[in-house]
């Protein structure tokens, strides 16, 4: 994004004239650019600086097939409760700036994604990797207890109407996006598709907000604790069990079990195992169907980064040979099966998915 | 041609690795390295792969049709599902050199046995039929896998 261009668009949204300290975008950016920015107004002292982030639909659009308004009304919502979420500002459908890709302006909230040491071998980080899990447990466990009625985010969410049908709908709102988005047959999907429809949970243990993606790598932490969630651009109403499920290692950082039982105490029920084992396989076809989706616009020549095809084309021919092996295998050993090709989150090495 | 085309890639590939990756400081450049170098990795296998494997797919797709359609019964649903089958199956097989072709034919055939696995709670015999494309999937899978592994299953960027 050009900065003297940033400069005035944000000045004349805010009001005031200011000018832009720094600029940079946070990697890798794929699926949406996320502009860090720091802006000084009036007189340009260091004192009065404050940062903003721009987030930003990537050219020819996101890899997740959710308009970015989604995601901003998933923030002006959450902002209402106690769920630590950076401040929205305001959500811009087509605005110059950006050549007409849409955007949303949230504070930036001071911290980081990564959290350096936590893969050392020693006492103190294994106790970290603990506080951390903890920590993460009980961030789901408050997006897990707000009264999403209330607050109205069944207005723009589908609402699954029962805890009993919440699984299925899920399975039958995102097989219908799937068959409406692929770009080609692919009928191992399609079988894939047919063992949930064999092995869906009867019922979910509640009908809650659920984050979507989730763990180290998407929120902001600070002194090891989670000051803003981000990422809500999948965030749904069902199941619970899928957040932990889609916690991209977050259960391997300590004991499964301990977590779980921490995560259940400050949630208030339980999470049936099998549910649980469910969400991980299929979060391997949602992995899938976010990739691929995000292939088009390489393919039309709109966006040429080189990660839309490794991930586009890459993994996604992974998680088909993924899916391809547990189309013969009963629900917990697929579970296992897909669980052993995800990286832990204190590992540099991404293994499956990016 | 020697050097043949995969061997060109693969020093490409070996060049980008020992001579440019090093002085990439710039992390929006070395993530496009990464990448670039994935996908040559796999074009490496692909560009002497390609041709055999579809033409092996196709005709192991074709014959799978084949006796799937005669294990079809004969009601309505079958009989548009049969048509489908009969019009892939008379399409003929592009000539072996033309990858182009043999992908949009692979892609038609592929198409034709997603719509079989669809609609295959509806068919008579669905077991036969069902194990019948199953096991066929499991040898696509099969002949795909050298394409795939291990070169994505690395840092895609």
């Amino acid at each position: 994004m050009e900065k003297a261009r940033l400069e005035s668009y944000l000045a004349a949204r805010l009001g005031e004239p200011l000018v832009i300290a720094s600029l940079a975008q946070a990697f890798p950016g794929l699926s949406r650019e996320t502009w860090l920015v720091r802006i000084r107004g009036p007189g340009g002292s260091a004192g009065g600086e404050r940062g903003l982030v721009v987030r930003v639909d990537a050219p020819g659009g996101p890899f997740v097939p959710v308009p970015l308004e989604f995601e901003w009304r998933v923030y002006e919502r959450l902002r209402r409760t106690a769920v630590p979420v950076a401040r929205p500002l305001w959500f811009d459908a087509a605005p110059e700036v950006s050549e007409g890709r849409a955007l949303f302006v949230r504070e930036l909230v001071e911290g980081s994604t990564l959290l350096t040491g936590l893969a050392e071998a020693t006492p103190a980080a294994a106790r970290r990797r603990r506080a951390v899990a903890f920590e993460h447990a009980e961030k789901l466990a408050q997006v897990h207890r707000v009264d999403w009625h209330a607050l109205g985010f069944d207005e723009f969410m589908p609402n699954p109407g029962s805890a009993r049908d919440a699984p299925r709908r899920e399975l039958e709102h995102w097989s219908t996006i799937w068959y409406e988005l692929r770009g080609r047959a692919f009928p191992v999907v399609t079988e894939a598709l047919h063992w949930f429809e064999a092995h869906v949970p009867p019922a979910a243990p509640c009908v809650c907000l659920c984050k979507g993606q989730n763990g180290v790598g998407e929120e902001i932490w600070r002194d090891d604790k989670i000051v803003a969630l981000c990422d809500w651009e999948l965030a749904h109403l069902g199941d619970p069990c899928h957040d932990l499920a889609l916690s991209q290692g977050m259960l391997k950082l300590w004991d499964r079990e301990e977590i779980i039982a921490h995560y259940e105490a400050q949630a208030g029920f339980a999470l049936p195992h099998a549910n649980l084992s469910y969400y991980i396989v299929w979060n391997a076809f949602m992995s899938l169907l976010v990739l691929h989706n995000g292939l088009k616009p390489f393919l039309n020549r709109q966006n040429l980064r080189l990660p839309r095809a490794t991930l586009g084309f890459g993994k996604v021919k992974v998680y088909e040979h993924l899916l391809g092996t547990i189309l013969d295998m009963d629900l917990e050993e697929a579970a296992d099966y897909i669980l052993e090709g995800q990286p832990n989150p204190y590992h540099s090495r991404k293994v499956a998915g990016g | 041609m020697r050097p043949s085309a995969r061997e060109l890639i693969e020093g490409v590939v070996v060049a980008l690795e020992r001579d440019v990756a090093p002085q990439v400081a710039d992390r929006w450049a070395a993530s496009a390295l990464r990448s670039a170098v994935q996908l040559l990795n796999h074009l490496a296998v692909r560009v002497e792969s390609e041709a055999a494997l579809l033409i092996e797919d196709n005709a192991d797709a074709r014959a799978v049709l084949a006796r799937v359609a005669a294990r079809l019964g004969s009601s309505a649903d079958s009989a548009a599902l049969r048509t489908v089958i009969d019009a892939a199956l008379r399409s003929a097989e592009p000539p072996p050199h033309d990858t182009v072709r043999l992908d949009a034919a692979n892609e038609v055939l592929q198409g034709v046995i997603d719509r079989v696995l669809r609609e295959r709670p509806a068919l008579a015999e669905p077991d036969v039929i069902h194990d019948e494309l199953r096991a066929y999937l499991r040898r696509r899978l099969e002949r795909e896998h050298p394409l795939c592994f291990p070169v994505f299953t690395g840092a895609p960027f």
